[in-house]
């Protein structure tokens, strides 16, 4: 195991209690480790939450901090990724005035070089959405502080990963297997 | 029975004590306050049941129930109200998580209209007590009572054990619910216990079958899975050494033919060498404290390592493993030693005679036969260990008095050897005897603790005088804080900064409880007042005067490997 410090993505899929994504931080707190994106959200399964978290370290760590998440009682499983095991992306939304983007006459172009698109627009301002990577969403934040942007924000990272992997709901069939035993 | 008589239905104060005797408890301790009047009104009925222990602070109910439970092997059960009472337990909580203690803490919590509100002795207690913890949960609702009590006896006493904190609204206390009970052996997202492969267990005993000089390391794991017996098997067999982590004590009589000895910091010379020359360590429910290990990156590098934990998260945390088996400890111990051969290792055995001889020579004979000078510490414990023929359940504080009390009593008993092992607690000692003899009334029960942990929790002798508790406790007076003073006098230039105690006169104190004490001040008088010390059920106070600057040897120095050993301040092992 090397010591290179390198961007890691943790999933984990927890019951949908009050209190876990505070377990999970004191996790990360315990292990001095910063956050870099979180993103929590509802599985299509009942009752289970999904929540993803970008934090950069050494793999020891990463799987000592994995292990220790899979132990709360609360948490069905854990996972841990690097960036080359995964397909990521993030969304972000810019708010830029409509008077300074019409004018400027490029817009379009802009847009479609970047893969992205106005999902609403008024007199005052207009906004914008973008899917990418932080990379990417930083880059059209760039190219659109020219125009002023007004509010900007983008998400937690959400991933796939690329390798074939037991889906949540199979794992959770056999554990009721083991229930009913 | 008070119910709701249009529905048949009970508050969920009541609910809660039946199911605590659904689930077979039948102590509980505990100190009563505002948030927990509607709990402890209920009580009153259940008096017949459940065996409530006053305690005199809350942090003694929380170390009782943990002495309690490492007794009994089932949960102990403690009640405290909101806010002071419940932040009073969170070293206990901590202790407990550390020590693999199942303990379920019931505490009081303001109504639930006004959590979040900064009420009258409101405290966030789910968010203090979740980082140390096994579960802890939020009573908000009557209806959730039976439910959350099923799943905290499962959790805390299932896998590797643990405390579990359920904090318990006032509203939920005084609400109505049906009362339905169903114990509770499944949660989707909790697995306590993984089985171990037969792949696994056979690379494990081919790994032994080759080793010429195996080596077990084994800890509290082998008391909880009750494998002691399973342990004896396979060390036999295998004709394997075996040494014990500071929690793992008793497990094997002290007398056992291949037991070797405690592991660590204090512990003995030969399995603490042997550790970095052997050439396999199989280490059992263990999970390589730094007071055991040292530095990891001296720590048995020449050996393979095969490590087996029912805690999947402590394979390879610290240790480097050639072979991680995550699984029970007793099945895994059965399994393999049907699975290994029949060995002869006598030579390997015997070379850990010689280390022995080493320390028997140069330490323990010195600590417990001295001739002249102050009283030794070791003689002291290796006098009750004569008198009570070696049945008393060992009760320590956290200092020198537990090194000595580890090094020198003997067992011929599982489940006699009671200490803070992971978080060092002092103070908790004395309420942890209280939970111990409360748990076994039928086993002497000695306490050995210092003049400073005594200190910290000394309140508890109200609970020894209320309830009758018939704890031995022997005081090893040095009038130090004998630890710290060791490190300041080997490792600190001699500065002794705020080590030295006045203490009080602790016969008075006994006294003032009601309760017999002795002074020894020279060896003559030892032995006698060790015989009177046990002579009866009553509760006893025996106050060593021991010699004021004793250091525990053998000591391996922080920073240093398991075989960089100190025999005395001045020399090192070899």
């Amino acid at each position: 195991m090397d010591n290179t410090v390198r961007r890691y993505t943790v999933v984990l899929h927890s019951e949908n209690q009050i209190g876990v994504l505070n377990q999970v931080a004191n996790i990360f707190t315990r292990h001095s480790l910063n956050m870099s994106s979180m993103s929590a959200n509802a599985s299509p399964l009942e009752g289970i939450h999904t929540i993803s978290i970008v934090t950069y370290t050494v793999e020891k760590k990463i799987i000592e901090v994995v292990q220790q998440l899979e132990k709360k009682v609360d948490i069905v499983r854990a996972f841990y990724y690097s960036d080359e095991q995964t397909v990521y992306r993030e969304l972000a939304l810019y708010k830029v005035p409509t008077d300074k983007i019409i004018g400027s006459g490029n817009i379009e172009d802009i847009l479609q070089g970047y893969y992205a698109k106005i999902i609403e627009i008024n007199r005052d301002f207009t906004v914008i959405s973008k899917v990418g990577t932080t990379e990417e969403t930083q880059q059209l934040y760039n190219e659109l502080s020219r125009f002023g942007v007004m509010q900007f924000q983008r998400s937690g990272q959400i991933m796939v990963s690329r390798e074939k992997q037991e889906p949540l709901y199979k794992y959770l069939e056999e554990r009721e297997k083991v229930k009913s035993k | 029975m008070e119910t709701d008589q249009t529905q048949n239905r009970l508050t969920g104060a009541e609910i809660l004590l039946q199911s605590l005797v659904e689930e077979g408890v039948d102590t509980v301790f505990g100190y009563p306050g505002g948030q927990v009047m509607a709990l402890y009104d209920k009580l009153l009925n259940y008096s017949d049941k459940l065996r409530h222990i006053l305690v005199r602070h809350e942090q003694g109910a929380i170390h009782a129930a943990q002495g309690y439970a490492r007794v009994k092997n089932t949960p102990g059960v403690v009640f405290v109200t909101s806010g002071p009472g419940a932040t009073n337990i969170i070293t206990g909580v901590a202790d407990a998580m550390s020590d693999s203690t199942p303990v379920v803490v019931i505490t009081g919590q303001v109504p639930s209209s006004s959590l979040g509100t900064d009420a009258f002795q409101e405290a966030d207690i789910i968010g203090l007590t979740t980082p140390i913890s096994k579960w802890n949960y939020q009573i908000r609702r009557a209806e959730d009572v039976a439910w959350a009590v099923a799943r905290a006896f499962y959790i805390a006493g299932t896998g590797r054990p643990g405390p579990v904190v359920l904090d318990f609204t006032k509203d939920a206390q005084t609400g109505f619910a049906e009362f339905k009970y169903s114990k509770c052996d499944f949660i989707r997202s909790y697995v306590p216990e993984a089985e171990a492969c037969e792949a696994e267990l056979d690379e494990a005993a081919r790994m032994i079958d080759q080793s010429s000089r195996p080596f077990v390391v084994f800890g509290q794991g082998i008391l909880m899975s009750g494998a002691e017996q399973a342990l004896m098997d396979f060390l036999k067999k295998g004709d394997i050494p075996a040494g014990s982590t500071l929690l793992g004590l008793s497990a094997l009589p002290s007398g056992f033919s291949h037991f070797e000895g405690m592991l660590g910091m204090h512990g003995n010379l030969a399995p603490n060498v042997k550790t970095n020359e052997c050439d396999l360590l199989i280490a059992v429910g263990m999970r390589f404290d730094n007071r055991v290990t040292g530095p990891v990156s001296t720590y048995a590098r020449q050996a393979k390592v095969i490590h087996i934990d029912i805690d999947a998260s402590e394979i390879g945390k610290l240790v480097p493993v050639d072979l991680g088996i995550n699984a029970d400890a007793r099945k895994v111990l059965e399994a393999l030693t049907a699975k290994i051969s029949r060995a002869d290792r006598h030579e390997w055995r015997e070379s850990f005679r010689q280390v022995r001889k080493v320390e028997d020579e140069r330490v323990i004979r010195p600590e417990l036969e001295p001739e002249t000078g102050d009283i030794r510490m070791g003689e002291v414990v290796d006098m009750v260990s004569q008198v009570t023929e070696n049945k008393a359940i060992v009760v320590t504080d956290v200092g020198q008095n537990q090194m000595v009390a580890a090094r020198y009593s003997r067992f011929n008993q599982t489940r006699s050897f009671i200490s803070s092992g992971g978080l060092g607690t002092m103070g908790f000692g004395l309420p942890a005897a209280i939970g111990a003899k409360i748990a076994d009334p039928s086993r002497p029960v000695c306490l050995f603790c210092g003049d400073g942990g005594i200190q910290m929790t000394i309140e508890e002798l109200g609970v020894v005088m209320q309830e009758n508790v018939g704890v031995k406790v022997v005081i090893l007076n040095n009038n130090w804080l004998g630890n710290v003073r060791q490190w300041q006098e080997m490792f600190f230039d001699r500065r002794y900064s705020a080590t030295r105690m006045m203490n009080p006169d602790y016969t008075l104190i006994a006294r003032a409880y009601g309760i017999d004490s002795e002074v020894v001040d020279s060896r003559e008088e030892l032995r006698g007042a060790v015989h009177r010390l046990f002579a009866d059920e009553r509760a006893r106070i025996l106050i060593v005067h021991v010699a004021e600057q004793e250091n525990v040897m053998p000591m391996i120095p922080p920073g240093k490997s398991v075989n960089e050993i100190m025999i005395s301040e001045t020399q090192w092992y070899k």
